[in-house]
């Protein structure tokens, strides 16, 4: 093992702050310390430029870099871009003792925290502290950054066992690890032990992540919870228990933790694409079409900025603008997504997501009834699908299904995926992609689930149990979202519940959205009559909620 | 509205404390060679300064309490450590004074605690010891009962009685050592007592005697 000296002439800083006040006094602390070779920058994008000129062996990032990405971001970037040396120590300085407390993977992290002001001796100490421990776990972390996560296990057993000052580390890491490699059991026994010694948040929160990803969704559910009660700062283990809501059947209660903790890591792409998923979910598709506006916008300059983000977005834009009753409403949701789309299409050489952008353009175009627009949309993409020899991705062909259906051309859909169905029998996760598109399943496990989620809901509609039947019908809906017997056995189930035990605007407010998912049903479809009088019975059931709210006002 | 509040208060905090953290650099700067005079200015510039920083501290601790934004995020942590950063903190503000400050205990102590949180306790009864004491402060750090105490002693005249009864509570009158203001033991208080393990509760103390005969701060946590 080196030596760790205080001997900072060979060494090479980098210092980032938006302040160059504060840049001038830690240079000069740094000066003090012998330290030759100095940058800085004064926000992420000049930092990243140095990073891929210099290797630098210390970096003091603050956290608040005014406008554009934070400290947090630019480390997350640098480690994806690989620009930073396993031995590179990466310092994050606040002025507020209150950190972000994403807890987050495990080469996001920084080394460590410095709170302003910073004094030359607590300089002196930390960097020297922090070099040793660089060193001590230097053999650990070049295992991880090349992925040989067996051999860094083997190393953090040793520091574990001999009960070092690493320990807490090798713990975590040991954790994290285990999960990389599927080692559910291992990783399960580890924070168990953890918590039996002491409850702690990161091990609640790593036990909550291999309940998940062993499928126990209730269990995780419970120690999600926990988490977050711990820690109200933990965007992880708010996303954790939205996601095993989700699993649970109960996107709107997913949706609900989502928007409440709009304060806590507000730049946060990961927590904006699962608020659109979950209200695509529950057909709230304004909040889908302006949570995606914002996985765009933050992206934007980022390891996150990607054609799919843009091809959500026009999506979601288009599936608002097809959902809604406002003509102005759908004129704007259309122009933006058609704006996007033609954005999407110049800046892209993937021939994959210029098709793919031609064929969400054609149901934007049908949103507002540019039928000319739509077929001239829809057979550019099908002209590029025959020069490139066909449909390449899984994605593609969706959206190929998608447009056929939403452009009139039935028999060409159902052909397409019936193959599809076919092709992807034996893959249950593409089964389920796929019988969410139709109304009805197309595969047959899907099918077969639709009948027995039918029995199971209607037994316990029979037998007045109306929570309980709409909680099941709403679990099936992640499966099936348009299905239309479905959506209606809610609505239904809903109406009985509140002439059970009165009428309330939360409920309405419900019944409306799950109408709205529907509202494209067709003259000629089995269910329409029951559609008009179930639709009919909410009109006169609205009328009274807002008849009452205004006399409670009065 | 009250997001946008919360905005407002924590962006002009960080700003004023960006502002004091530029003045104690520039103190610290300042200091060489110059007249007994001088440097007793400069000392209580520095501890006026640092009192201001850890105010803030507090307004904004107590501001997020509150709003139940504030939490205790417990772990493993080496105390010795945490401890010895926060006297490097203030070494030159010790220095100034001339009061000779040492550590006791063992090193590479592990235990259970909100690191930023328990730091800014330490660093706030530093600081306003730093005022009270004659010459000597000394942190101790040992076990009892299951709790960790980080006990801070000093040599000056001692704390009041009206504060030992009842460290950290607000109904006393606003007239005590600690500046004009009780939030500084307030919020020592109630982060000690959100420090939990099972039934068990972090808490502060405060006394006079110890062993150098003058205030003992004591914070004790499970």
């Amino acid at each position: 093992m080196p030596v760790i000296t205080d001997d900072y002439r060979d060494k090479r800083f980098l210092i980032v702050d938006d302040f160059e006040s504060f840049q001038l006094i830690l240079k000069r602390l740094l000066h003090n310390l012998n330290a030759k070779n100095i940058d800085t920058a004064v926000n992420a994008q000049k930092a990243l430029a140095l990073c891929e000129e210099h290797q630098y062996d210390v970096i003091f990032c603050d956290f608040d870099l005014g406008k554009g990405q934070n400290g947090l971001q630019l480390l997350e970037e640098l480690r994806h871009k690989k620009l930073l040396a396993s031995g590179t120590i990466f310092i994050i300085v606040t002025a507020d003792a209150s950190r972000d407390a994403v807890v987050g993977s495990l080469e996001y992290k920084p080394d460590a925290y410095m709170n302003k002001p910073i004094s030359a001796a607590e300089l002196k100490a930390r960097l020297l502290k922090s070099l040793k421990q660089k060193s001590e776990l230097d053999n650990i972390n070049r295992f991880i950054d090349s992925k040989r996560y067996a051999e860094a296990i083997v190393l953090c057993d040793k520091e574990i066992n001999a009960n070092s000052k690493q320990k807490n580390w090798c713990l975590k890491t040991k954790g994290q690890l285990l999960i990389e490699l599927k080692k559910w059991d291992e990783a399960e026994k580890l924070y168990r032990e953890v918590n039996d010694k002491r409850p702690l948040f990161w091990a609640n929160l790593g036990l909550a992540n291999v309940l998940a990803a062993t499928q126990k969704y209730e269990d995780a559910l419970a120690f999600y919870q926990q988490a977050f009660q711990e820690n109200s700062a933990s965007l992880e283990a708010y996303e954790g228990a939205a996601k095993m809501l989700i699993k649970l059947g109960d996107p709107q209660e997913a949706q609900k933790i989502l928007e409440q903790i709009s304060h806590i890591s507000s730049r946060s792409v990961s927590r904006q694409k699962l608020l659109a998923e979950v209200s695509k979910m529950n057909g709230d598709f304004d909040t889908a079409a302006k949570a995606s506006r914002k996985v765009v916008r933050l992206a934007e300059n980022s390891i996150h900025k990607s054609a799919e983000n843009e091809l959500d977005l026009a999506d979601n834009l288009t599936e608002a603008a097809l959902h809604s009753s406002d003509k102005k409403k759908i004129k704007a949701y259309a122009k933006e997504a058609l704006g996007t789309l033609h954005q999407t299409h110049r800046e892209n050489a993937d021939q994959d997501i210029k098709i793919q952008s031609k064929l969400i353009e054609s149901r934007a175009y049908v949103s507002i009834k540019d039928e000319k627009s739509s077929r001239v949309a829809l057979e550019a993409a099908e002209k590029r699908l025959s020069e490139t020899g066909g449909a390449k991705t899984l994605r593609t062909q969706l959206e190929l299904v998608r447009s056929y259906l939403q452009t009139n051309n039935k028999s060409k859909a159902n052909t397409l995926l019936s193959e599809l169905a076919e092709q992807y029998k034996d893959n249950p996760s593409i089964c389920e992609k796929l019988d969410s598109i139709l109304d009805e399943p197309v595969s047959k496990i899907g099918k077969k689930d639709v009948v027995k989620i039918n029995r199971d809901g209607i037994k316990m509609f029979d037998e007045g149990q109306y929570i309980e039947a709409s909680q099941c019908f709403l679990k099936a809906t992640q499966k099936f979202p348009k299905h239309i017997g479905i959506r209606l056995n809610i609505i239904q189930s809903l109406i009985f519940q509140m002439k059970k035990s009165g009428i309330t605007a939360e409920i309405i407010q419900q019944c409306h959205q799950h109408l709205s998912i529907v509202k494209n049903i067709t003259k000629d479809h089995p269910q329409y009559k029951r559609y008009t009088s179930i639709y009919k019975t909410i009109q006169t059931l609205s009328k009274n909620v807002t008849l009452k709210e205004s006399s409670d006002e009065g | 509205m009250k997001d946008n509040f919360d905005m407002l208060l924590a962006s002009c905090i960080h700003d004023m404390k960006n502002a004091i953290s530029l003045i104690l650099n520039s103190v610290d700067h300042l200091n060489t060679d110059c007249t007994k005079d001088t440097v007793r200015h400069l000392a209580n510039l520095n501890y006026e300064a640092s009192r201001l920083n850890n105010d803030l501290i507090h307004l904004l601790g107590v501001y997020r309490l509150g709003q139940d934004h504030l939490h205790v995020v417990i772990d493993e942590h080496d105390i010795w450590e945490v401890v010895q950063e926060q006297f490097l903190k203030n070494s030159s503000l010790m220095e100034k004074y001339g009061i000779d400050v040492s550590i006791k205990g063992e090193e590479d102590e592990q235990w259970y605690f909100d690191p930023e949180l328990i730091a800014s306790i330490i660093n706030n009864v530093l600081v306003n010891t730093v005022r009270y004491t004659k010459s000597k402060i000394q942190i101790s750090l040992y076990h009892k009962d299951d709790f960790l105490c980080i006990e801070i002693c000093d040599d000056g005249i001692g704390y009041p009685d009206n504060m030992i009864s009842s460290p950290g509570t607000t109904e006393q009158n606003l007239d005590f050592r600690n500046g004009s203001t009780k939030l500084g033991l307030y919020f020592a208080s109630k982060i000690a007592s959100m420090h939990k393990n099972g039934e068990k509760a972090g808490c502060i103390s405060l006394q006079n005697g110890g062993e150098l005969g003058g205030g003992v701060f004591r914070l004790m946590l499970p």
